[in-house]
């Protein structure tokens, strides 16, 4: 065996393996994510008899980032920074609030710099980038020693405007180093050189944090590989979608916080454009949550300052998803008002769900699943797990049933609903919330409980087609070979004006990064001829604060800069129907984006054959359409053909998901072996 | 309730999906309106902020707010957009498709006179629909003193321009006489201008949204689902009240001083809460308030009935508040008084005065009945507005005006400690502004940006910290400061505590701090000169604590103590708590749990701190 891709995702349940062979063939693994993290990885990977000279490339998403940023498993970080300025931590959010009316809606919780390890040094610079007052090395050593003597070695320089002069910075870095030459430092305007102190220190801040556990983490994971001899590159998904080598992550960690969800967007993006759809809605449901991400007119929608807590920005771009605590493990419960609840406390797969008889003891989702008929008992996951209806029906009824005044039945039903609507309003505030109906989408859903929910969610929100791609499971995982290598520079420049710019320190600038990421991709064995690297200047008007992204090309001259300006006006005018006439433009920064082009993973046209006509088994399965159980078809999805067509209430079953397809919805299967249903018969919704 | 009889209140009848979907689309088209506004706007006001939209029905009753918007100007849409109609309504031509209606009138439905209200119609088919209105914080208006925030006007004509409902495009076409007579009012012409064709441009994008709407779901549909809106949002809040006992309950607060007359004293400000049942309402009378003061401190109609409706949805902060949401809200306001001034009293302080004070009574009163709802008290809002010549390279000598607003403590809450350095709590979607970007637009800087100790209430939860700055005077000439504010060190006291907490410490506001030119400020000043280099040094307050110090856990005031929140001499004095001090580099103290057992048991004996009781 040899010449396989491999990708892997480990979300916070399940960890999933796909080996993707030269031929368009895809094996797949999905074990329980266990406490370290590849063991799983490693033990499929020997099972499968797969040794490292058989790979090509491996890729991987990971939740590492994400899941040690939300449950701050960080290292304790200090900070040394201008001094008197120590409010900026302080006014967290910068003073915002995520619910503008609820007072009692928990606020942004503090930085993970607690006040007492913001130290403070004499410096100033000014916003011209002029050093007012140089950094005092008296004081910056005493610094350094305070933190050293607090055991305190990982460490974010921050000074105000460090962006336009990074000197004070540097130096603080150099006098750290020489205290205590152990120390992880990183500086803010080596981390994110751009404007907005409290985005760039917090930026700064999650980074630093993230380094050394992310260089524990791949160091395993290289390990395991080399020790099964693979010397390939080992590239990891980072947020914008894009894939990065084990330097580069190391290097901005913090790029990777939300990896596995842009895995499953750009999954989305690919499944959606094979069945013919170019807006697709990303319906990504594991164990843990339920991430929704929006491609229009084929292009995945980033932002370019996000957070994965909210009122801690990270100031790269990344993929924009909106994640809600909905998944499988989700735990049902009811607030202080007696209302229904679910999530966002998941019982993750440590002990899981109640069904799974591993010490579960609270009322999920996949347990009103298994009570519902929707999820069949017994055997799971080829063997690896065992899922048991008693213990489901019990804990439904005692924790649910009892409370509501229902059988267990009824109390699932409910549970199902309460989780299905969190999905839909996940929708809604990706989509209508940004001016997009819903309805000019598809939508994709998968991971492991996607195909589970998604025609009824898409019927809710009147979405008419829903993908089932062909492995729900795993397609996370698949979209991580399904990449390109991306690296991302790009630095705040103030020019008053776009005429009296000084060119040739722009171009020097842009050559120097343009430099910086080739260096980066040759590092990670793309050969020149798959490079390409693209450069932008950000411009906005005089006085203005919104900036568009000007693309341009090497060498910019007076007259191709005045070009740009052009470009930009009619940006602006397409994007706000009016122009400012005469007033100035102005550059506030420049971008490089460089690109390398990786050998994708491509899903084959499988041709119809005829084949033995598929035969369903049955269950009862209760239909809250209808109010009861039906004797529903429960196909299992391994055999069904290309052009196979049914409609519901009916189940199709496989290894790694199950998709529900109730009354009223039609479903077929497409030249890719898509399930593809159809919404929009009668019956569909309530 | 039979959800089938509901329903018959609308005709035609809207499916539950299709009015989820579209009550939510109302929501993001007036989002969308909003964000329009602050990507073009030239005011810097608008783009961290102080901005609001609303889609109204034809008759101006408020549909839909958007998410982020500045409570202060909660309310007010609907009088606005009312008085468009009343003036307009009747006449010949006088509301046409692709008219903007500028407003900016306090007594007849505005706020203050920089919240410029732009109200523009909506046709479908030649009826008149809906209208949109979006309201952003102009950097200034004219009047006596740059940035038009004149805390000394002794009335409405020395804070600015007033305007009442004013016709500004006409079917489409911008009316240049018009906007040139606004514009000749203000002191930066082009900023304004940008601004006056952002909130154009915004309505454009309201109208375009809603007319989307109707194409795919039919007018007959949005209507009803408009008219649905109001009803659920009334039942919503009806539910809420229903839950709460019935009652009466009273309290009041105080703005400091008439700064046109210190020796009279505080001025009151009065409330009395009866909620009841049967139909659902809740009564606030503040006919107790004392009568209009000759400065910018006074409220009107509109903005005190903003702060009532805002103070009661952060109470009850679920149902989204519209036009049917207000249904359930009545108020009672005496004649002519500090909360409801006429024409001419001068209004432009009114956040910090009256508003301020009203909402800070609706949070006491509500205390009373929903202690685990409401909070302690919060920093004062402030206003700091520079004007001058920018004197730096390349600026063209340009006359600038700087506006800025401070954060400072929250007040402790049921459960949680105040936040430490919030931005204005009842600003909303405010956001702090960025030094960087300030030392970037204008001659200033700051030499200083920090919480302060011992700021905040103490208290079971303590009330956030406040914040020290040091704003200086860079390269420019002739800048005038102008500041307001309430609750300073010559006023009753600073954010007040509930149930045993204390209060926040009051305001300091101090020009030339540590200089032979050293001078105290009072906290409300128009026009003060600050020389080229000169400092302009504030401390805003902390909020107010939450329950009995004593019962705070011992480790949460040594937390405090190693964060410098809490000094070691205010762990001892008012939380009782005894700490050992150790190595200072490493913060190695620790709690003396005999010596704290001690001193809190001496605490207790000597008495319960001041401050409201729990009832």
């Amino acid at each position: 065996m040899s010449g396989f891709r491999i990708g892997v995702d480990i979300g916070g349940t399940f960890t999933d393996w796909v080996m993707a062979d030269p031929d368009g063939g895809v094996q797949v693994v999905k074990t329980p994510t266990t406490p370290v993290a590849f063991t799983g990885v490693f033990d499929a990977m020997d099972a499968a008899g797969v040794t490292g000279d058989g790979i090509r490339s491996f890729a991987h998403g990971t939740t590492l980032g994400t899941n040690a940023l939300i449950e701050r498993r960080l290292p304790r970080v200090g900070m040394v920074t201008t001094k008197g300025l120590t409010a900026v931590l302080t006014q967290a959010a910068r003073g915002a609030k995520e619910d503008i009316w609820d007072i009692y809606h928990e606020s942004p919780r503090p930085s993970i710099v607690k006040p007492r390890d913001r130290i403070e040094v004499t410096e100033r610079t000014l916003s011209s980038g002029e050093i007012r007052i140089r950094l005092d090395e008296g004081e910056a050593r005493r610094a350094a020693r305070i933190l050293a003597a607090r055991g305190i070695n990982t460490i974010a320089v921050c000074f105000l405007h460090s962006y336009a002069n990074g000197r004070n910075e540097a130096r603080m870095k150099e006098i750290i180093l020489e205290e205590n030459p152990e120390a992880l430092v990183r500086t803010s305007h080596e981390t994110v050189p751009r404007i907005l102190e409290y985005e760039r220190f917090t930026t700064t801040i999650l980074n630093v944090a993230l380094i050394p556990l992310m260089i524990d983490y791949l160091h395993v994971l290289e390990q395991g590989l080399r020790d099964r001899g693979y010397d390939g590159d080992v590239l990891i998904v980072q947020s914008a979608g894009g894939l990065m080598g084990v330097e580069a992550t190391t290097d901005v960690p913090v790029r990777t916080a939300n990896s596995g969800p842009s895995a499953g967007a750009i999954a989305a993006r690919e499944f959606g454009s094979l069945a013919g759809f170019r807006n697709v809605i990303g319906l990504d449901i594991g164990g843990t949550s339920t991430d929704v991400s929006v491609t229009l007119e084929g292009d995945v929608r980033t932002t370019e300052t996000w957070e994965v807590e909210w009122g801690h920005p990270i100031m790269f771009p990344a993929i924009d998803i909106i994640t809600v605590g909905a998944g499988g493990g989700s735990v049902a419960w009811f607030d202080p008002g007696g209302r229904l609840r679910s999530g966002p406390r998941s019982m993750g797969a440590v002990p899981g769900p109640a069904c799974y008889g591993k010490g579960g003891d609270q009322p999920t989702s996949t347990d009103a699943h298994v009570v519902l008929g929707n999820l069949r008992p017994g055997a799971m996951l080829g063997g690896a797990m065992e899922v048991s209806a008693e213990l489901a029906e019990r804990v439904i009824a005692d924790k649910i049933g009892r409370r509501l005044g229902s059988g267990a039945v009824t109390a699932a039903a409910a549970v199902i609903a309460v989780a299905e609507a969190n999905m839909a309003n996940a929708i809604r505030l990706a989509t209508l919330r940004r001016g997009m109906d819903p309805r000019d989408f598809a939508l994709v859903s998968f991971g492991g409980a996607g195909p589970f929910h998604g025609a009824r969610v898409a019927a809710e929100l009147r979405i008419p087609t829903v993908v089932v791609p062909p492995s729900p499971g795993l397609t996370s995982a698949l979209g991580c070979l399904m990449a390109d290598i991306r690296h991302d520079l790009g630095a705040s420049m103030f020019y008053g004006e776009a005429a009296v710019v000084d060119i040739a320190a722009m171009n020097a600038r842009f050559d120097a990064m343009d430099a910086r990421v080739r260096a980066a991709l040759d590092r990670e064995g793309i050969p020149p001829a798959r490079q390409s690297v693209e450069r932008s200047i950000d411009m906005c008007y005089a006085g203005q604060w919104r900036v568009f992204r000007i693309p341009v090309s090497p060498g910019i001259t007076p007259a191709s800069l005045v070009e740009s300006v052009d470009l930009f006006k009619q940006m602006y005018l397409r994007r706000f129907t009016f122009d400012l006439g005469p007033r100035e433009v102005e550059i506030h920064g420049v971008n490089v984006v460089g690109t390398g082009i990786t050998e994708k993973y491509r899903p084959r046209p499988v041709r119809a054959v005829p084949t033995v006509d598929p035969a369903p088994d049955s269950r009862p399965v209760y239909w809250r359409e209808e109010g009861k159980r039906i004797d529903t078809p429960v196909w299992q999805r391994s055999s069904l053909p290309v052009g196979f067509r049914t409609a519901g209430p009916a189940i199709v079953e496989q290894m790694d998901s199950t998709t529900l397809i109730p009354p009223g919805v039609s479903m077929h299967v497409d030249g890719f072996l898509n399930l593809i249903l159809d919404t929009t018969g009668d019956g569909g919704g309530s | 309730m039979n959800p089938k009889a509901s329903h018959q209140e609308v005709a035609p009848d809207v499916d539950p999906v299709t009015f989820s979907i579209l009550s939510s689309a109302f929501v993001s088209l007036v989002d969308e309106m909003v964000g329009a506004l602050q990507d073009a706007c030239l005011s810097f006001v608008i783009y961290v902020g102080d901005v609001s939209g609303g889609l109204l029905n034809a008759r101006g009753e408020l549909v839909a707010q958007g998410t982020r918007d500045v409570a202060v100007h909660v309310g007010a849409l609907q009088p606005s957009t009312q008085s468009v109609i009343e003036d307009f309504g009747e006449e010949e031509a006088g509301i046409e498709e692709g008219d903007v209606f500028a407003f900016n009138d306090p007594y007849r439905g505005g706020t203050h006179l920089p919240d410029m209200t732009f109200i523009s119609p909506i046709f479908w088919d030649e009826r008149l629909v809906a209208f949109t209105a979006t309201k952003g914080h102009w950097s200034d208006v004219g009047g006596a003193t740059p940035g038009s925030m004149n805390a000394l006007a002794a009335d409405i004509h020395a804070e600015g321009l007033v305007i009442p409902p004013l016709k500004v495009v006409s079917r489409g076409v911008v009316r240049h006489d018009v906007r040139n007579l606004i514009m000749a009012n203000i002191r930066i012409p082009l900023n304004a201008t940008g601004d006056l064709i952002a909130h154009i441009e915004a309505a454009r994008v309201g109208e375009r949204r809603l007319h989307a709407l109707i194409r795919k779901y039919g007018l007959d549909t949005v209507l009803a689902s408009m008219a649905e809106a109001l009803d659920h949002s009334e039942r919503e809040l009806a539910e809420e009240i229903r839950r709460c006992p019935e009652g009466t309950w009273e309290t009041e607060d105080f703005i400091d001083y008439d700064p046109q007359a210190p020796e009279d004293g505080p001025v009151r400000v009065s409330l009395k809460m009866t909620i009841r049942h049967d139909p659902p309402k809740v009564i606030y009378d503040m006919r107790g308030s004392g009568p209009p003061v000759r400065s910018g401190m006074n409220g009107t109609h509109g903005s005190t009935f903003g702060a009532l409706v805002a103070g009661t949805k952060y109470i009850f902060p679920k149902p989204s508040m519209n036009a049917g949401w207000l249904r359930i809200i009545e108020a009672v306001f005496p004649e002519t008084s500090v909360v409801n001034a006429i024409r001419p009293y001068a209004v432009c302080g009114e956040v910090s005065g009256a508003y301020e004070k009203t909402t800070a009574c609706i949070q006491r009163v509500w205390a009373q009945v929903a202690p685990q709802r409401s909070f302690a008290g919060n920093f004062n809002l402030e206003y700091v507005v520079a004007g001058g010549v920018d004197d730096r390279p390349g600026r063209h000598d340009a006359y600038f005006v700087y506006y800025h607003w401070h954060t400072g403590g929250w007040g402790g809450m049921y459960g949680a400690d105040g936040r430490d350095c919030g931005a204005a709590i009842f600003g909303l979607g405010i956001l702090n502004q960025s030094s960087e970007v300030i030392e970037r637009m204008w001659p200033v800087s700051f030499d200083r940006l920090a919480p302060v100790t011992d700021s905040m209430g103490a208290g079971k939860w303590r009330g956030g910290a406040g914040l020290e700055s040091v704003l200086r005077v860079e390269n420019a000439g002739g800048v005038r400061l102008s500041y307001i504010a309430d609750r300073g060190e010559d006023g009753p006291g600073g954010p007040r505590g509930l149930f045993g907490g204390s209060d926040g410490i009051p305001i300091r506001v101090v020009k030339n701090l540590g200089t032979d030119r050293e001078q105290d400020l009072p906290i409300y000043f128009a026009d003060e000169f600050i020389g080229q280099h000169g400092t302009f040094y504030h401390v805003s307050s902390g909020g107010g604590g939450y329950g009995d110090p004593l019962e705070r856990d011992p480790e949460a005031v040594l937390e405090d103590v190693l964060d410098r929140y809490v000094s070691l001499e205010g762990a001892r004095r008012d939380y009782g708590v005894v700490i050992d001090v150790g190595d200072d580099d490493l913060l190695d103290h620790r709690i003396d749990i005999e010596g704290t057992r001690v001193l809190r048991a001496q605490l207790r004996a000597a008495g319960p701190n001041e401050g409201e009781q729990k009832p």
